[in-house]
């Protein structure tokens, strides 16, 4: 029977070239456009290399400081280093933390100057290698020892490795970083832009250079991120409540500040929406994200259920002879569904295919490796059956109940 | 003949239905991406208040006791180096260079009781009037010199242009008293182009005041050079921390997510553009078919070949027209539920068109449809081409 259905659709599809382009072309940018979307955020927010374990972590990047005698805020900033510290340091509840700062721009070179080049750096501690999965493809990273005695100690990217030397195997060599001497303890793996918590080209001990106080508001602000991992995501709620012990014992210390965290420390979702201070809505922010995903799919989905109801009026005659001869509704509709089928399954693995081409060219450094798990396969086929129902009920519902007389008219 | 078409197009209407509802619900979204558009070419067409073009950025490392010196003379390498024509000096937490991502703000009004009207500004502390040679700001009130605070008066300011205007209404500020933070009193010395701080932001108000360079932390010094200057030479032989301004904006803009909003919107409109088309090109293709007999019945009574696509073309666009009028009532709803985002900040006494909001209503859903009709025009002749092209008298044959 499916065979039967099959066939029909194929011949649909040759009979008429230029339609058939036109809705499998519709399909394709649709599924085109909603995978790359769901590529992009699965990026940035679902596991993804060396942020491997971001399902269990926790972030805190924003530390306002409130006014107590008017309970105002007066101003807001990254954590400093007391705060980090004092708040989030040995949390019993947590597997690790780790404490980094914001990204720095320095100036790298070999010893006599040949190579000199602006690099991205990342100061960070010793439970960083730790919280996120770097593959080192040459010696390793800085240990604790290194941080607390704030050795001049630099892992640099495989990129940055070939342009200084020309080649990756430069453990124990020396750079200077911002004019100082460094010597490199490992070479990792490039890192993607969209693992933005962990992206750099170099990594040093935060304790190695200097690094921006803002002392003024009893010190609750400066240039500190913190991220917590936990052992699972159930232990959430309990580090959630941990921290907050901690900010009321600390804020206790505090003269004339209080340290406001928002809503932190948050998922990785709310981290990457939370470009703004003061803290996204996040139950807004997967609303807009939803209708968002709705708006891409309804102007194909009225394209294409137009050309299928189209279609399906010149078949009248057909489906008019089939009525007539007894033929079910059920199995009508079954038909107008696997002849749009076909159709969506060609475009949407066309348009699938077409994404990834499409991500390649846009984000050169992204690793394709990752997103091409059997969930992304699941996700993509999902959206397919999904517009191939939105547009194909119509017709369906409307080859089926016209009136037989009015269907052998039209012949 | 418009009569005729939206008699066509009523026979046809269940078809018709389809594309209607579509070029509605396109013509919503265009117009939300439209007006993001709208908004960011009306402000980076604005004039920045200064000129960033052969501007470099120079960084050093922050200044202890020790390196002081090394600093001196430095700097002095720098502002003496071929191809220098100005240098200016600032801390990088200055907020006052192009670009800046610091913002140190202040209040100001014209007097020190609280009765008038506060506004509040970015506040750009100097050490010298090197800035304005080098960003070559010039003056509102004698616009063939630069802008320049007076050294001869320590309490001399220097207000852009929408801040004066705000605070004395019409009337001159020269040398009027001014009080910043309700406490502090200075003198207006002179009035600049109002400042924008990012390209696609709208210019806010800021004040210009003496500050010793003493006071600097981690220095940032701005150059402004000629032709001759060789910025790969510079780099080897002064420093490598150079970089020019313009790219300064154009990496703050990324960093803001300015940069992936745009793409992301451009992306998108091209996504629903081409939708429309393919949905235009499909219907009409059919009606190829189903039209057959009746266009060569048109062509043998005396139809040209143009007048049948301009038939096809002018359906397609009246459709176009026809959904426009509920669109746009969907857009008015839109607009008064608060949904449109406005780029950046907004004054309501700004005086641009941004802020008038009928005529930016009326401007961007203007050019929203002329967009579309001629998305939908092009579209439309295709199989408008296709059907002019058939023989009369097989037409007729055909009878279809």
């Amino acid at each position: 029977m499916i065979k039967q259905y099959f066939k029909q659709a194929t011949y649909s599809i040759k009979e008429n070239k230029v339609l058939s382009a036109i809705t499998i072309s519709g399909t394709a940018l649709a599924i085109c456009l909603i995978m790359i979307m769901v590529m992009t955020y699965r990026a940035k927010v679902k596991n993804y290399p060396p942020e491997t374990k971001r399902d269990r972590m926790l972030y805190v990047k924003w530390a306002g400081y409130r006014y107590k005698e008017n309970g105002e805020i007066s101003g807001n900033a990254s954590l400093s280093l007391q705060t980090a510290k004092q708040c989030f340091a040995g949390l019993e509840t947590t597997e690790a933390v780790t404490i980094t700062t914001r990204p720095l721009l320095k100036l790298i070179a070999t010893m006599d100057e040949t190579e000199k080049f602006k690099c991205k750096v990342l100061p960070a501690d010793a439970a960083f290698w730790h919280v996120f999965d770097f593959s080192f493809l040459n010696g390793k990273g800085y240990t604790e020892a290194d941080v607390n005695s704030g050795l001049k100690k630099v892992v640099i990217s495989r990129r940055t490795a070939r342009k200084l030397f020309g080649t990756i195997d430069v453990s124990g060599r020396q750079v200077y970083l911002g004019y100082v001497p460094y010597t490199v303890v490992g070479v990792v793996k490039d890192v993607s832009k969209f693992a933005d918590s962990s992206h750099a080209d170099v990594w040093i001990p935060y304790t190695s250079t200097y690094i921006r106080e803002y002392p003024w508001a009893d010190n609750i602000s400066g240039s500190y991120l913190v991220k917590l991992l936990a052992r699972r995501p159930s232990d959430f709620s309990a580090i959630r409540k941990e921290v907050k012990k901690r900010v009321e014992a600390y804020n206790r210390q505090l003269l004339e500040y209080d340290l406001e965290l928002y809503e932190q420390p948050t998922t990785r979702f709310g981290d990457t929406e939370n470009l703004k201070a003061e803290g996204g809505d996040m139950k807004r922010i997967k609303r807009q994200g939803i209708i968002a995903i709705l708006l891409l799919l309804i102007v194909p989905a009225v394209n294409l259920s137009g050309l299928a109801l189209s279609r399906m009026d010149e078949r009248k005659s057909e489906i008019g002879i089939r009525k007539a001869f007894g033929a079910r509704r059920s199995v009508l509709i079954a038909q107008v569904f696997m002849d749009n089928f076909l159709y969506t399954l060609i475009g949407g693995a066309a348009g699938f295919a077409f994404s990834y081409l499409l991500l390649y060219l846009l984000y050169r450094d992204i690793f394709i490796g990752p997103l091409l798990s059997p969930v992304v396969f699941l996700i993509a086929l999902f959206f397919c059956l999904v517009l191939n129902t939105v547009s194909a009920v119509i017709p369906a519902w409307n080859a089926s109940s016209s009136p037989i007389v009015n269907d052998l008219k039209r012949s | 003949m418009i009569q005729h078409i939206l008699k066509l197009i009523w026979t046809q209407r269940r078809r018709n239905l389809w594309i209607f509802a579509e070029l509605l619900v396109v013509f919503a979204l265009a117009w939300y991406i439209v007006d993001y558009q709208f908004v960011l070419i009306h402000n980076r067409m604005l004039p920045n208040g200064y000129d960033v073009a052969d501007t470099y950025r120079i960084s050093y490392k922050s200044l202890t006791d020790k390196n002081k010196e090394a600093f001196r003379q430095f700097y002095d390498r720098v502002r003496l180096y071929p191809g220098v024509e100005s240098a200016f000096l600032t801390d990088r937490f200055s907020g006052v260079m192009p670009y800046s991502d610091t913002y140190n703000g202040i209040s100001i009004s014209v007097d020190s009781t609280g009765n008038s009207q506060t506004y509040y500004g970015q506040m750009k502390a100097i050490g010298s009037n090197n800035y304005f040679e080098v960003f070559k700001v010039h003056s509102v009130v004698n616009p063939s010199a630069l802008g320049r605070l007076d050294r001869s008066n320590s309490r001399s300011v220097v207000l852009t242009q929408n801040l004066a205007e705000a605070l004395f209404k019409g009337a001159s500020p020269m040398g009027k008293r001014v009080f910043m933070n309700g406490k502090s009193e200075y003198v207006v010395t002179d009035v600049v182009q109002s400042q924008k701080q990012y390209d696609h932001a709208q210019p806010h108000h800021s004040v210009f005041y003496y500050e010793n360079d003493t006071t600097i932390a981690k220095p940032e010094i701005a150059i402004r050079v000629a032709p001759n200057f060789s910025f790969e030479q510079f780099k080897k032989e002064v420093s490598g921390s150079i970089v020019s301004y313009k790219n300064v904006g154009r990496n703050l803009d990324f960093m803001l997510g300015v940069t992936n909003e745009i793409r992301l919107r451009t992306g998108l409109m091209i996504f629903f553009l081409l939708n429309v088309a393919l949905g235009i090109i499909g219907t009409f293709w059919f009606r190829n078919a189903a039209k057959h007999g009746e266009i060569g019945l048109r062509m043998a009574l005396g139809s040209s070949r143009s007048t049948i696509q301009k038939q096809y073309i002018a359906e397609a666009v009246l459709l176009l027209t026809l959904a426009a009028v509920p669109a746009v009532c969907v857009n008015f709803t839109l607009l008064e539920a608060g949904v449109i985002k406005t780029l950046g900040e907004q004054f309501s006494d700004s005086g641009y068109i941004t802020a008038n909001k009928w005529l930016r209503f009326i401007i961007t859903n203007g050019l929203t449809y002329l967009l579309l009709a001629v998305i939908v025009a092009l579209s439309a002749w295709i199989p408008a081409n296709k059907a002019s092209k058939v023989h009369p008298v097989e037409a007729l044959r055909d009878n279809g």
